[in-house]
């Protein structure tokens, strides 16, 4: 039975609202582009140089996107599929790289290989940090795939790995695809491995433009070309997981899955031990060096950048979460076309790389809010329109968990549409909410390029003063940010990937 | 007066009639059963009485006030004064047992309203139990908290559905027999939705039994049973043995022999009777009718037979166990009672 009801007005206006508001600073971005006419625009676009950083651009998201989904699944099989002891342990190693900023990883190579800098050091660090988003929806799906047709193949007459790429990399392809789309989308709008590899990309070049200053419509054209290239990703990606297949039968899958024994799974280990060594150790190992060879610490200036750090994210996790509630319930609980308004519009937000956003708040301020620009208000509005549709997924997938039937019960016991939505429908849903929350407040804190961009002049955060020192290459005061920053991203990344973890080892 | 009055009440999901011209009123203080099978549209009908669904026809009153009429809801969900009890209870999970059965109370915090908490936890024998959460407690208490919520703000009608059907076949029978006792010492009023006609049969006062979206027969379980008004209502009621028979007036032949008739009709006819209305004949009458026993079923208790009659027609009979003769042995049968027939 689906749910046709209207939604009360209490909730759809905020909701409302919350899209827009989101989207609004896109109409400066487009204004500050025509400035200089449509004509303009259209010989910006087809300009050789645009031609040549489409290409680079493109190559760098293929080589990238490909490699994770090759690691990606190796991984995950690894993980679901070998007898390897501590599986769980092994599962959260191989998720840490989603903790460690790509800048801080790409200058943690490149001040261990020098020559490492360009095309291949920033495919190498961008594979590294993005496989998780292979890794982990495949592991789950492994998880829940049928052991049972495997071994039908095999009776079949099917050798071992014949059963691997036949039957069981089809009913995992729709996680890998996902998966990799989202790695696509998360290398285009990648701002910091990319600058510190000095590789002209998109995001590098959107923020030289804007740097430079003198061109503010070049900034502006390549930020829309940018977003129709992450638009079109977002919608692949959304029609590929509509598509994600589950199983036939009613069998039940919890036939104990037959693992492999780490012999055969050894060159599965190598990629395993190199995903950590590579992602987790080098950025680790480096930024402790860092620590311990740099003099003097000036402790009183990293507690306070911590502070600020946090202060900044505090303010951005409540925000959105205030601004993400009434759109999360509106898409969760909600059906109408004002629902498939909002939802549409989150997606777009989703698909938006933070430069482009920071550029949009940026010419959004200029013209409309002049005594914010450089403020924090600004700086926290930039940063709520990207962490929107994190928060939103995350609030909407727990009130859809939970059942209809509490909200029923409430109004028949004459508690009214909206004091049922304060009375049940968010208390039950509040874990959803706080990890919203948390996402929000992390990405807050590694935010870069809309954090260089919006911020207040003399404000420093955590990744900022990593941005400032490495780009003079202060090794000795970068360790204390890097150290401090990636122990911060460590536990929530732990215990956002245990729910995974849990999921998947059993 | 009523406590619940349907009238004319269909309706249909997008081009799929699920009920038809729907009528029944439920008076004060009694219970009415709501029965039918799995997928007839009692679980929409409860939604239309409490104001989830709007019927696109037909009349719906609640303590004499009108409260959705043709397309339209007049009143809003939480003002009708209907206390929902759904299956599995759904319990608020973040909430205690007595901040459960406050939820409809006003001024929550107020003495009134902690004399009616206990009162409800004792009218269901909890009173121990007030500051558990929901997930601590039995799938039987569960529900017995389920109902106090509901009856807590004293609501025109409680409307149970399938309260039992997650809870196993030993414990449904006493959490039954509790929860049919509370609502009676409360003297509230209830609807109470199942597909489980022994269920229906031993708790309600009345029963209305919905077959193919609309409404075959209402009336108390002794009559439903006795005097189904067509086959599908016997045969759904209760089981049915059925037999060809040729109708005279009062009485019909078959090979169960010459029946009474519980209501005259001519012709051909389908005749059923309960399976306890057969017996064994030990009388040596050359007129009753002789079968073979082709499989027999022991349930301790008691047990059943079935027999393969001399024109092949097969009848099953519910004996003492201590009766039940042997597969393959010739025996003669009586029929004790009056038969249904239908043309």
């Amino acid at each position: 039975m689906t749910r046709l009801l209207r939604a009360p007005v209490a909730l759809a206006a905020p909701a409302l609202l919350a899209v827009i508001v989101a989207l609004v600073p896109l109409v400066y971005l487009l204004d500050t582009s025509l400035q200089r006419g449509l004509q303009s625009v259209v010989s910006e676009i087809f300009l050789s140089q645009t031609a040549t950083l489409v290409a680079r651009s493109l190559a760098l998201t293929v080589v990238v996107t490909l490699a994770c989904a090759i690691v990606g699944t190796i991984n995950a099989w690894f993980v679901v599929r070998s007898s390897v002891p501590l599986r769980a342990l092994w599962l959260m190693l191989l998720s840490m790289p989603l903790a460690i900023p790509s800048y801080l990883s790409a200058f943690a190579w490149i001040t261990w290989i020098p020559s490492f800098n360009g095309f291949f050091g920033a495919a190498l660090v961008l594979t590294l940090a993005s496989y998780p988003y292979v890794m982990l929806p495949v592991a789950a799906m492994l998880r829940n795939a049928d052991p049972q047709l495997e071994d039908v193949a095999r009776s079949l007459g099917v050798g071992v790995f014949g059963a691997l790429m036949r039957v069981t990399l089809r009913q995992i392809a729709p996680a890998i695809w996902a998966g990799s789309l989202l790695v696509a989308l998360y290398v285009v709008s990648d701002f910091g491995a990319v600058a510190v590899m000095r590789i002209e990309t998109f995001t590098w070049v959107i923020y030289g433009a804007y740097r430079a200053g003198f061109d503010p419509t070049r900034a502006a054209t390549l930020s829309l070309v940018l977003i129709a290239i992450a638009l079109l990703l977002v919608v692949v990606e959304r029609r590929v997981r509509g598509r994600t297949a589950q199983r036939v039968g009613a069998g039940t899958a919890r036939v104990s899955i037959q693992r492999s024994p780490l012999s055969v799974a050894l060159p599965a280990l190598l990629v395993v031990v190199g995903s950590v060594g590579f992602g987790v150790g080098v950025p680790v190992v480096s930024s402790i060096t860092w620590m311990r060879n740099g003099s003097a610490i000036n402790w009183s200036e990293v507690w306070s950048t911590i502070g600020a750090s946090f202060g900044v994210g505090a303010l951005t996790g409540g925000a959105t979460v205030l601004l993400a509630l009434p759109v999360g319930i509106l898409i969760a609980r909600f059906k109408g076309r004002l629902t498939d308004f909002t939802e549409g519009a989150v997606y777009v937000t989703h698909s938006l790389p933070g430069i482009v956003v920071a550029l949009s708040v940026v010419y959004f301020g200029i013209s409309f809010a002049r005594p914010l620009y450089q403020q924090i208000p600004l700086l926290v509005f930039g940063q709520m329109i990207i962490f929107l549709p994190l928060v939103v997924g995350s609030v909407r997938t727990s009130i859809e968990q939970s059942r209809t039937v509490y909200e029923d019960v409430s109004r028949s016991l004459g508690t009214s549409r909206m004091n049922t939505i304060f009375r049940i429908t968010i208390p039950l849903a509040m874990p959803g909410i706080a990890a919203g929350g948390a996402l929000a407040v992390l990405g807050a804190v590694k935010e870069l390029p809309t954090t260089l961009i919006l911020r207040p002049t003399g404000l420093d955060t955590l990744a900022t003063s990593i941005w400032k020192y490495s780009s003079v290459s202060d090794f000795g005061a970068i360790g204390p940010y890097a150290v401090a920053l990636m122990l911060l991203a460590a536990l929530p990344t732990a215990i956002l990937s245990t729910v995974t973890v849990l999921k998947v080892v059993r | 007066m009523s406590a619940l009055e349907l009238r004319g009440v269909s309706h249909s999901f997008e081009d799929t009639p699920v009920l038809h011209e729907i009528g029944f009123s439920v008076s004060p203080g009694t219970i009415t059963a709501l029965l039918g099978p799995s997928g007839v549209g009692k679980t929409t009908l409860l939604r239309i009485i409490c104001g989830f669904e709007t019927p696109q026809r037909g009349i719906v009153t609640i303590n004499d006030r009108i409260v959705a009429r043709d397309g339209e809801s007049l009143v809003a969900p939480e003002h009708r004064g209907v206390g929902l009890v759904p299956q599995e209870g759904a319990l608020f999970p973040h909430l205690t047992v007595a901040e459960n059965i406050a939820f409809g109370l006003q001024r929550r915090r107020s003495s009134i309203t902690r004399q009616r908490v206990q009162q409800m936890l004792q009218l269901v024998d909890l009173a121990e139990s007030a500051d558990r959460r929901p997930h601590e407690l039995s799938g039987g208490m569960q529900q017995r908290v389920a109902l106090a919520r509901a009856l807590a703000p004293n609501p025109a009608i409680v409307l149970l559905d399938e309260p039992f059907a997650s809870l196993d076949a030993a414990l449904r029978v006493t959490v039954r027999t509790e929860i049919v006792d509370a609502l009676r010492r409360s003297g509230a009023t209830a609807l109470w939705v199942t597909h489980d006609q022994q269920e229906a049969l031993s708790c309600a006062d009345e029963v209305v039994v919905l077959l193919d979206r609309r409404i075959a027969q209402h009336g108390a379980p002794v009559d439903l049973y006795r005097s189904p008004l067509t086959r599908s209502v016997a045969e759904f009621v209760g089981e049915a043995v059925r037999v060809r028979g040729v109708a005279n007036g009062t009485h019909a032949s078959s090979a169960l022999g010459e029946l009474s008739l519980t209501q005259p009709l001519h012709g051909e006819v389908t005749v059923i009777v309960r399976p306890e209305q057969i017996e064994l004949d030990d009388t040596q009458n050359p007129q009753s009718p002789q079968g073979r026993v082709i499989a027999t079923r022991f349930y301790g208790h008691d047990g059943e037979i079935d027999v393969r009659l001399h024109n092949g027609e097969v009848v099953v009979a519910r004996l003492h166990a201590r009766l039940l003769p042997t597969v393959g042995s010739d025996i003669a049968l009586r029929v004790i009672g009056q038969a249904l027939a239908f043309a």
